[in-house]
């Protein structure tokens, strides 16, 4: 079964067309699945690649869509409910390499405040590609919000561009917000 | 073969460091390190490691900034013996190797096809060998627990405990030796709420975890998770255990084990039969997978096929899919294990500092930690 059989659209966020609708479905149901598979007895590492590979099919489909697609998944964005339907959008996002994408989503993840919601976007930071964001996420480390450092050293560590011992990360690993130290020590062991 | 170091120049002098064997120990200013120099302002967070393997010592230069010098050589990794002088930043310490207290556990590119190193107990400084010859090939060292640096201790007693798990993986992604120490505090009483704790010991555990295993895999207040611990463990003395596990009339008790005993033999012990429509019960009923058409396993099968394999078992203390993976996970076979099988591969190859990461053990890692 696909995920356009099983899921419904929301009213507020009308469809950019029957197929861009169905793509995102698609990103979204297949994301769901690669999280339930990436430490799961039942699938190996190839079993992975082909949910990977028919999940980049259906980005494409929406990125060639260029800059209308772009208002509709911000839209959307903030109206996820749920890990996979952010992280879906927000790795569309990524991919599309626009500004007003990058710019959106990083204002929806220093705005998240239930953590699927946040672990779905920090698992899009992860998938897609960092170009766009990565000037903002340092200046988040540096000089942001605990929880914007907090979630741009939890981003950065992954892609290999925090230093572990980074001063902040150490401040953060002590803040008085459960949500920010839980993200710091993220971001500690993907320092290594 | 402990080695002990003194301070001879810097901020710290007289400082005397004892590292015990089976340990590796990391030197720095910050708390990132095992061992720390906070006053020296030239030494580098982390510095420079030693870690022993019989009786040879090295160093190695942890990407510091001003360099690790042994006896005023620069180097990235160089052996040390009694009298070298080891200098970071403006601190100059001095070796002193002590043989026969104790070997390194860590291996230091040892061939993998070569055979364990051969310990004589007289020689060591340890507790009593296990009674069971099957079961330990090297006896427990008695080394005290060295504690976790204080950041960490904090977050270990932190209040919230997605907090202590996330510290926890950090520490054992990072290879700090004492993880093991304070997983083996937190398995008596094994308790659900220490279940990371108790995974993780499984994982990184050692030949002589084995009664403390089994132990975990016996407590039926664990549920059906019990036989997790066993399955991670991969010693194929838990087999009788899980086949017993396997004859419980509760399918989630049969299920659990027989995917454990599958997990270490690669045997699949299905029989025609499916659960239907089983509702967990107990108090771990929440965290357990749903049952609903998995196939039910078959104790019969299971103890005729142990019959046949044991004896080539019997040769490894750790299995995994059928392959002995007790020196190290062959890296051919990691596409081909199921993918919880092989994030636990790796985070022992971390822990052993055998296992270099790739993107997707990021990607596993993270989702642990989000989880």
């Amino acid at each position: 079964m696909t995920a356009a059989a099983s899921s419904s659209q929301p009213a507020d966020s009308a469809p950019l067309d029957p197929i861009a609708a169905t793509a995102l479905e698609e990103v979204q149901f297949l994301g769901r699945q690669h999280r339930d598979a990436l430490r799961s007895p039942d699938f190996t590492k190839p079993d992975l690649a082909r949910f990977d590979e028919r999940m980049a099919a259906y980005i494409d489909v929406l990125v060639v869509r260029g800059s209308p697609v772009i208002e509709w998944l911000l839209t959307k964005l903030h109206t996820a409910e749920t890990a996979a339907d952010a992280c879906g959008i927000g790795v569309v996002l990524l991919e599309s390499r626009d500004p007003r994408a990058a710019d959106g989503l990083l204002a929806t993840v220093a705005a998240a405040e239930q953590e699927p919601l946040v672990h779905g976007l920090q698992a899009a930071l992860r998938r897609g590609p960092l170009e766009r964001v990565l000037p903002r996420l340092r200046e988040w480390l540096a000089s942001g919000t605990p929880r914007e450092a907090a979630s741009a050293a939890e981003a950065l560590a992954f892609h290999r561009q925090l230093d572990k011992n980074s001063p902040r990360l150490a401040q953060l690993m002590d803040d008085v917000d459960p949500i920010v130290r839980r993200a710091a020590w993220r971001a500690a062991a993907l320092a290594g | 073969m402990r080695v002990i170091l003194e301070a001879i120049a810097g901020p710290h002098i007289t400082k005397r460091i004892v590292i015990p064997g089976y340990q590796k120990g990391t030197f720095g200013r910050t708390e990132w390190a095992d061992y720390q120099f906070p006053d020296d302002p030239l030494m580098s967070s982390q510095h420079f490691s030693i870690e022993c393997v019989g009786t040879t010592c090295v160093v190695r230069d942890l990407g510091s900034t001003n360099g690790t010098y042994v006896n005023e050589e620069r180097v990235a990794e160089g052996k040390v013996v009694t009298g070298s002088i080891i200098r970071a930043g403006q601190t100059s310490v001095k070796v002193t190797l002590e043989e026969g207290v104790a070997p390194s556990r860590a291996p230091v590119a040892r061939d993998p096809a070569a055979p364990p190193p051969q310990i004589l107990a007289t020689e060591l400084d340890v507790r009593p060998v296990r009674a069971d010859p099957r079961v330990a090939q090297r006896p427990a060292p008695r080394v005290e627990a060295k504690s976790a640096p204080s950041a960490h201790q904090k977050a270990l007693a932190d209040t919230d405990p997605v907090v202590r798990r996330n510290a926890l993986l950090a520490a054992t992604w990072a290879g700090r030796r004492w993880v093991l120490d304070h997983c083996r505090s937190l398995c008596s009483p094994p308790l659900l709420e220490n279940w990371e704790a108790l995974l993780l010991l499984a994982i990184l555990g050692e030949p002589a975890d084995f009664e403390r295993i089994l132990s975990i895999g016996r407590a039926a207040e664990l549920g059906p998770k019990r036989f997790q611990i066993l399955g991670a463990y991969g010693h194929p003395e838990v087999v009788n255990d899980l086949i017993v596990g396997i004859e419980n009339a509760e399918p989630a008790i049969a299920v659990a084990a027989a995917r454990a005993f599958t997990k270490i033999t690669g045997v699949d012990i299905s029989s025609a039969a499916e659960t239907a429509s089983i509702s967990n019960q107990g108090p771990q009923a929440e965290s357990e997978p749903a049952l609903d058409g998995a196939a039910l396993p078959s104790a019969e099968i299971a103890a005729r096929e142990w019959r046949k394999l044991k004896g080539k078992f019997s040769s490894g203390q750790r299995w995994l899919g059928g392959l002995e993976v007790s020196r190290g996970f062959p890296a051919d076979s990691a596409d081909k294990v199921d993918l919880e099988s092989r994030f636990e591969a790796c985070l022992r190859g971390r822990f052993q500092g055998t296992w270099q990461a790739s993107r997707f053990d990021l990607e596993q890692l993270a989702d642990t930690l989000a989880s």
